[in-house]
């Protein structure tokens, strides 16, 4: 993973030197999130800044996804504050700055694209509707495929990819584009070990290189050594902290009793 | 060498060779559309809806190459607007609404129809030509206005790719980018239907869906990238339609449903041979491996 992939704004930047820490923070404030007379998030309030990798955990229906899509914008009426680098979350910053990996089973793997089909895409807000790709959009897809070991497989359709090769895919488009944050929704679920190793030490490069991840998570055993920061959900938020404080604290032995009893 | 010209001697197969080659390849771009919005089955209903629309526009204005087209136009496009009305302001979804009216809207075009020809404003062909298709029967006008749209739906789709794409890809993703999906959305609907009018002239209303389907479907056995299935499905329309007039001059068959059965015998023989899709190859290859 290179340093040319930092946002074009701070380039080279490290997490040390981000400056004052508002400026690459997202902010949650009191959000609710309602599917019909369902409530699916309650009043969650959390911050995260760059250079961190935030898991999200909780059982089934607790609102992983939903978090993550509502940070991405696809959830239906929102209430509350979403803010990043101080400024409300529009569609302007959701374009050149959040990318959101939807869940495997979302995607439409027949779609007749190519690996480098998919990561030029990334690079569609910044060209435009009309105008060509410039000598930096070929250099940022280039260099997103290169960074993610994906050279070999660039001409190939995107069905014709092992489940890590497909994160991988994702991740290059949401490099190519320059995002800044990225969310991952279930990112670890249906891959083999390797892959699953493969993937968390792309989780660490990402991190490293400045940028916010919020993956939704299942396995409690691996959070700890993939993640900083954990956010325990269920409906409402329930604990948010250094990975290593909330899975041994409290919230998460009453929300997963027996992953709790296994351990100790 | 002289026969296979021979065809081409005769003003009517001329002209409709030209329609069969423009409509086939502006068709089959559309295709590609249609294939990745998988909107087929949508499409049978609103190229039935066309028939009202063209005795209403008849009974008011008289027979024309002006009054056909837009009077099917308006039609499909009042059928396809209703359906989605219904299905957003009741509990009746769209495909059940659009089943009841296009088969109504069917009907009503046929009684009407037989209403006009009973007080000799239209013949009895007439019918026939707009159900089965008359390719061989179009004028000069016929011509100009499915080359115009043809153009206009062209060019629409080229200027409107990439956020096309993005909506027919991940709508949702789109749409939370600023693409503006809902619009895209409809655009599209409408320039198929405008294409689902122009092939009306070459097969009929009954069979114009396979134009529309056909050419990209057989297509994305083989394509991998959108722009592959665009333009490869204009192609190969075009081909397929041109073959398909002169196959039927020489078997002396109706050129719609030839076009249509020349269509669909690709698709299977692609189906059965693509090198990567086909059923053949399915047969020889070892269970799929990756390699991580």
């Amino acid at each position: 993973m290179s340093a040319a992939f930092s946002p074009h704004e701070h380039p080279g930047a490290h997490c040390n030197d981000c400056g004052p820490e508002e400026e690459h923070r997202l902010e949650v404030v009191d959000l609710h999130v309602h599917y019909g007379s369902i409530c699916a998030l309650e009043g969650v309030s959390f911050g995260a800044t760059c250079c961190n990798a935030v898991a999200l955990l909780g059982r089934n229906g607790a609102g992983k996804s939903t978090l993550l899509k509502a940070l991405a914008g696809l959830a239906p009426h929102p209430a509350g504050s979403i803010r990043w680098r101080g400024e409300p979350l529009d569609r302007v910053h959701r374009r050149h700055e959040i990318a959101y990996l939807p869940q495997r089973s979302e995607v439409d793997w027949n779609f007749p694209v190519t690996v480098r089909g998919l990561v030029e895409m990334g690079r569609y807000p910044h060209v435009g509707f009309l105008n060509r790709f410039g000598a930096d959009d070929v250099e940022a897809v280039d260099k997103a495929i290169e960074s993610l070991q994906l050279a070999d497989l660039q001409a190939r359709q995107i069905r014709e990819l092992s489940g890590g090769q497909q994160q991988r895919a994702f991740i290059a488009r949401a490099l190519a584009g320059g995002s800044h944050v990225i969310l991952l929704d279930e990112p670890f679920a249906g891959l083999d070990i390797k892959a699953q190793a493969l993937l968390a030490e792309l989780i660490r490069e990402l991190t490293d290189d400045n940028r916010l991840i919020l993956a939704s998570h299942h396995d409690l055993a691996s959070t700890e050594d993939i993640f900083d920061e954990v956010l325990l959900l269920d409906r409402t938020l329930r604990a948010h902290g250094p990975a290593k404080e909330v899975m041994h604290g409290d919230e998460l032995r009453t929300a997963f009793p027996s992953f709790a009893s296994l351990r100790s | 060498m002289m026969e296979l010209l021979e065809p081409f001697q005769s003003g009517p197969i001329r002209r409709g060779f030209l329609a069969a080659i423009m409509i086939g390849f502006a068709n089959g771009y559309l295709s590609g559309f249609v294939v990745l919005r998988k909107s087929s089955l949508t499409l049978g209903p609103l190229s039935h809806s066309v028939l009202p629309g063209i005795a209403v526009a008849v009974a008011v204005a008289g027979l024309s190459a002006w009054t056909g087209f837009l009077g099917a136009l308006l039609a499909a496009l009042f059928v396809g607007l209703l359906a989605t009305f219904i299905s957003r302001t009741s509990r009746v979804d769209a495909d059940t609404a659009l089943g009841v009216l296009y088969t109504s809207a069917f009907a009503g075009g046929i009684l009407l129809i037989k209403k006009l020809i009973d007080r000799g404003l239209l013949v009895s062909s007439d019918l026939e030509h707009w159900l089965f298709g008359g390719i061989l029967g179009l004028s000069d006008q016929d011509l100009w206005i499915a080359f115009g749209v043809s153009l206009v739906v062209m060019i629409t789709l080229c200027i409107c790719q990439r956020p096309m794409l993005l909506t027919l890809f991940e709508p949702s993703v789109a749409a939370s980018q600023g693409v503006p999906v809902r619009t895209m959305q409809y655009l599209l609907t409408t320039l198929v239907v405008m294409g689902l009018v122009t092939s009306l002239q070459a097969v009929g209303a009954i069979l114009s869906v396979a134009l529309l389907v056909a050419p990209a479907a057989i297509v994305s056995l083989f394509a991998n990238s959108p722009r592959a299935l665009f333009w490869g499905g204009a192609v190969l329309g075009a081909t397929v339609a041109g073959l398909a007039v002169l196959v039927s001059y020489w078997a002396d068959l109706s050129t719609g449903s030839t076009i249509v059965v020349l269509l669909g015998t690709v698709f299977l023989l692609a189906f059965l041979l693509s090198p990567r899709d086909g059923l053949i190859a399915k047969w020889f290859q070892r269970p799929h491996e990756h390699d991580e």
